[in-house]
């Protein structure tokens, strides 16, 4: 709760410093924020705490979720100073926004009660309309933002009908008295079953799973880069983790209803995430269908359920956060540098001149294609392994050749980097800039060689 | 102490990462000297451990480093066995190693890639010791494939010739086909045993009955994995053809050390060997064979390397006799004191050939025992060892074969008496017309022979010294003696239950030993009266052979065979699989689904038109079509 109270205060002041006009100051108070917020998430470890009359419940799930997406925004705001020099004025106000956008995913991870699961998805989202328009005069950008609000408020008027339908036939909001409806109820009414339904379209939106999936390509495109991979890991990741809940604590004994539809989200997310994402030509649309169908493997989680998943999903999600940010990092400096229009053209050659940024790329690149001993191995591994242990085999196998075709285009890009031999210049950055990208590469590394260091957490 | 016996494997590698990476930096002689050191570091190890040893009651010691594979049912640690038998091939490796490395530096100073054949000569080493030192068969298996990698590097050390090229890969595949039964024997055991722990799997053999099919089926693939690595028939052809590679190689992989593996490997599963009575016979029928056959084609050999090259395979053939007899000290005995002799009678050769400015026809040579002394009398100390006279190191560890041989079946004694004077012929021919007669080579070559330097002939020296005196380690109880190194061993290895050491009759065993040494007297006498009194030289090539000595000398046609029955057809296989079934059908196959793929991706990628209306309506109809389901299919 600490945690959570500290990124909001954080964002506050960020604010009122808005005035001194120094940029040193901003990111080293957010960054002091974003630790002293980690440092009392991991603190608070093993002890169960709820507040606003039980409807927030902060337990080791919610902290360990809540750990990694306050760690991957530090990456991030490590990479923000260098990205935003010279481009933007309003550098504190972005911030302040990305911190109540991470304040409103660590509530979404916690939830106890439908209602405070829907405001912290409100939270989360607002934010990210105006960060998603924050390069005011592109034009992309201003798409991106209109079109993340049309299908949001989409996503949230069919949230807001489930609950409703739910809270109809159960009548209350809270997660304990919803399970034990169906303890006791054998025979589910239709329309409860709708709500349910509902509540799973409304998080496919949020998780960009097909066909829910027709802003993400077009969002993440147009956003400012540094805010994608704030939607593409942070925001994604919290909507897993309460996806995960919701179903799991809620309506884990409805018979059979979900599971076929997961199952649809599932497969149909693995096939066009990695088709379409084979023939894009710019890096960050391919990231975008890239990310699609990580969505499709991390919901094996969510269709095995069994006391393994949650951990499964706990390290797919640090793994893909990692690779993610350190593939963005990338992309942006090139994207910025090289004048560019950050396609694969833009990056042939790049290892010759910035070995370093070469490396990084590479190493995330593998990940996500989940190649030993990167994290992405293990990750995928382990995600396999719930959904046999759940009796899935068939999907397994759907996974592995997707899998299979992903590897085409994330190699693509290393080719590009080592095998081309184009006239590229060295690329300066900051310091802390190349510590964000070296700590999520070793971190990748680390993870993919002692993997039992988070799978044995949750 | 022996926790941190993984020093031992430390020093070699880092010697190979060194002279590795900074092979274009450091000069021939420094890599040289870091290598030879990271060697002698690993000897010096292995001989405080082996004095350790001897000190303790409980002569084997596991070191369990870390949980190195945990997936399932199997559960694999990466750790070392250190006990009696691997103390006893650690120190073969790294002493013999260790001079075979001096001798390098003489050898091989004036090779462009001196620097690369130090690092792949530790990484030998490295592997080897990672053999000998593991304690579970899978670890094992890493150093087993790791010493047929370096075997490989180094047979095509000289890689712009083709035919090296040729030997090193033919030596690759050879030994592939003894990996595979090695591999099959892992997966039995595995599935047998539930474990690859040594530990585990020979405290359960006790579990089963003598001749259990599993059980002989498991030694066979284990057999069959001991046939690729030390050179038996079937699969022997590729070792004479390995002497290709740098003649030190030859000495420490191909005489010394890593045909030795085989050997290593029935010894150490020495509890599951005796429960196959089956394969025991098997293998005493590979060995025999093998030796008499090796001995017959070295007879005619006129390339001194290849002769030495079969008396390898031949004496393989001798310890696996042992082997097939039970007796495993004997043939580990016999590996070390081979070892000796062998290793010497290489570096000797290759102190020849280094003289002789790469000459290795013996018709080519003759009369250089004046120029070249030290090589002389080493290479003769090493002869006598390897004929078996007495008091030479030979002598101690045949005998043991021999008796072991007799007391089991008069024909098996008797077929190993022939080898052994088959083999005291053919190395006495070859002292003989390498040193003693009149130089018959390039006159304009003959002032130029010299004593090879001392950084070679040290090792020389040292080699000799072994190979007259390793017999001492274990002198029969008959001559007075107290079996040291048997007895040193005993712990490590499961014997047949009637198996005895003590031979209650030792006045037959005397006069069994000299009237075999009584033989090979004869025999070498016949070799004086025939290469040097009568001064006969082998013929030429161009000469033509009667029917025998022809199929004798064409190496009983065994390159042939394989090429008309195995070679040929399976080429003619893959010309017709290329040019039909996979230009055809799985190039289409993989193509096809490759532009599918292509193809259905660019379709994919249109649907994002970016039209807002356009998203809406499919997503409207998924939503619609996700609420009838539920409603509707239940």
């Amino acid at each position: 709760m600490f945690s959570i109270i500290t990124i909001a205060i954080t964002g506050v002041l960020l604010l009122y410093l808005g005035f001194l006009k120094n940029r040193w100051i901003y990111i080293s108070v957010a960054i002091t924020g974003l630790i002293t917020a980690l440092a009392l998430s991991v603190f608070s470890w093993n002890s169960l705490e709820t507040s606003f009359s039980n409807m927030l419940i902060i337990d080791n799930y919610a902290i360990a979720f809540n750990s990694v997406m306050i760690f991957a925004t530090i990456l991030i705001f490590l990479l923000a100073p260098h990205y935003f020099k010279g481009i933007e004025k309003n550098v504190p106000e972005i911030y302040a926004l990305l911190m109540f956008s991470l304040a409103g995913a660590c509530m979404v991870t916690s939830f106890d009660n439908l209602t405070m699961l829907f405001i912290g998805i409100e939270t989360m989202s607002i934010p990210l309309y105006i960060l998603a328009g924050s390069k005011k005069f592109s034009i992309r950008s201003n798409e991106a933002s209109f079109k993340y609000f049309i299908f949001s408020s989409l996503a949230t008027a069919i949230f807001l009908l489930g609950i409703t339908l739910v809270y109809g036939m159960v009548g209350s909001f809270h997660v304990g008295d919803i399970s034990n409806y169906f303890t006791i109820t054998k025979e589910i009414p239709s329309i409860l079953k709708v709500g349910i339904v509902l509540l799973v379209i409304s998080f496919g939106f949020k998780i960009a799973a097909v066909p829910f999936h027709f802003w993400a390509p077009d969002v993440y495109e147009g956003s400012p880069t540094l805010i994608t991979a704030f939607m593409a890991t942070v925001v994604k990741i919290a909507g897993f983790a309460a996806f995960y809940k919701l179903l799991s604590t809620c309506f884990i004994l409805v018979p059979d209803s979900w599971h076929h539809l997961i199952l649809g989200l599932s497969v149909l997310s693995l096939i066009i995430g990695n088709l379409a994402a084979i023939k894009q030509k710019d890096v960050k649309r391919m990231l975008a269908y890239s990310s699609i169908s990580h969505t499709g493997f991390m919901l094996f989680a969510i269709l095995s359920f069994n006391s393994f998943s949650a951990s499964s999903l706990l390290y797919y999600s640090f793994a893909y956060a990692l690779s993610t940010i350190a593939a963005f990092g990338v992309l942006m400096v090139v994207k910025n540098h090289m004048s560019a229009d950050g396609s694969v053209q833009a990056f042939e050659g790049l290892a010759k001149k910035n070995p370093i940024l070469a490396i990084v790329m590479t190493i995330s690149m593998l990940s996500m294609a989940g190649i030993p001993i990167t994290a992405g191995f293990f990750a995928k591994y382990y995600i396999f392994v719930s959904a046999i242990q759940g009796g899935w085999l068939w999907i397994v196998i759907i996974g592995i050749l997707a899998a299979l075709v992903g590897v085409a285009y994330y190699l693509k890009l290393i080719i590009a980097m080592f095998a081309k031999t184009s006239e590229t210049e060295k690329i300066v950055t900051s310091p802390l800039y190349i510590t964000s990208l070296l700590v999520a590469t070793v971190l990748i590394l680390i993870a993919g060689v002692l993997p039992n260091l988070i799978i044995s957490l949750i | 102490m022996f926790q941190n016996s993984w020093l031992i494997l430390l020093f070699p590698l880092l010697g190979f990462v060194i002279t590795g990476i900074f092979s274009k930096k450091l000069t021939g002689k420094t890599s040289g000297i870091i290598a030879s050191l990271m060697v002698l570091a690993s000897f010096i190890y292995s001989a405080t451990l082996f004095f350790q040893l001897k000190q303790i009651t409980n002569s084997a010691i596991s070191v369990d480093l870390f949980n190195w594979i945990n997936s399932g049912k199997l559960s694999i640690s990466f750790g070392f066995l250190i006990d009696p038998l691997s103390v006893t091939m650690m120190m073969i490796i790294t002493g013999v190693g260790f001079l075979i490395h001096l001798f390098s530096m003489g050898y091989m100073h004036h090779d462009e890639r001196v620097n690369t054949y130090f690092s792949q000569l530790n990484l030998f080493v490295f592997s080897m010791l990672l053999l000998v030192m593991s304690s579970n068969y899978l670890l094992m298996f890493v150093g087993w494939e790791g010493v047929g990698l370096c075997s490989y590097l180094l047979i095509g050390f000289w890689y712009k010739k083709n035919a090296f090229n040729n030997a090193a890969r033919k030596a690759f595949i050879m030994n592939r086909i003894g990996d595979l039964g090695f591999i099959i024997g892992l997966i039995a055991i595995f599935t047998t045993f539930h474990s690859l722990d040594f530990n585990t799997v020979f405290s359960q053999s006790s579990h089963f009955i003598s001749g259990e099919a599993i059980i002989t089926f498991i030694t066979l693939m284990l057999f069959v994995g001991a046939i690729g690595k030390s050179a038996k028939i079937p699969l022997f052809t590729w070792l004479p053809d390995a002497m290709a590679g740098p003649t030190p190689v030859s000495a420490l992989i191909h005489a010394a050390t890593m045909v030795t593996a085989g050997i290593y490997l029935v010894v150490r599963s020495s509890s599951l060997f005796v429960l196959a009575p089956i394969t025991m016979d098997v293998i005493l029928v590979v060995g025999v064979t093998t030796a008499l056959v090796a001995a017959i084609i070295a007879v005619l050999q006129n390339d001194i390397k290849k002769v030495l090259a079969y008396s390898t395979v031949s004496q393989l053939g001798i310890m696996f006799i042992a082997l097939g007899l039970g007796a495993f000290s004997s043939s580990l005995f016999h590996v070390t004191t081979h070892a000796f002799f062998k290793a010497l009678l290489f570096l000797g050769a290759g102190s020849i050939i280094h003289s002789l400015q790469g000459q290795q026809d013996i018709r080519l040579m003759g009369g250089i025992r004046k120029s070249m002394p030290i090589t002389f009398i080493t290479f003769f100390i090493a002869v006598l060892a390897i004929s078996g006279i007495p008091p030479f190191s030979g002598f101690f560890s045949k005998d043991e074969i021999l008796a072991a041989a007799f007391h089991s079946s008069p024909i098996v004694w008797g077929l190993t008496v022939i080898t052994s004077m088959l083999t005291s012929f053919y190395m006495f021919r070859l002292l003989f017309l390498v040193f003693y007669g009149s130089y018959r080579g390039d006159s304009k070559t003959f002032g130029k022979i010299h004593e090879s330097p001392k950084i070679m002939t040290i090792p020389l020296i040292i080699l000799a010294i072994l190979a007259f005196a390793g017999g001492f380690l274990n002198i029969p109880v008959m001559f007075g003696g107290t079996e040291n190194f048997a007895t040193f061993l005993k712990p490590s290895i499961t014997f047949f239950n009637d198996y005895n050491f003590e031979i209650p009759n030792h006045l037959n065993e005397i006069l069994l030993a000299l009237g075999v040494l009584l033989l090979i007297i004869v025999t070498i006498f016949v070799s004086w009266y025939i290469f040097v009194k009568k001064s006969v030289l082998p013929v030429s090539d161009s000469t033509n052979r009667g029917i025998i000595s022809k199929f004798i000398y064409r190496k009983f046609y065994f390159d042939e065979i394989y090429n008309f029955f195995i070679i040929k057809p399976y080429q003619w296989f893959a010309e017709k699989f290329t040019s039909f079934i996979e230009t055809n059908i799985i190039d289409s196959i993989i193509n096809g689904i490759g532009s599918i793929v292509v193809f259905v991706g660019n379709k994919a990628r249109l649907i994002q038109n970016g039209n807002i209306g356009f998203y809406m309506f499919v997503m409207i109809i998924a939503m619609i079509s996700m609420i009838a389901g539920i409603i509707w299919l239940k």
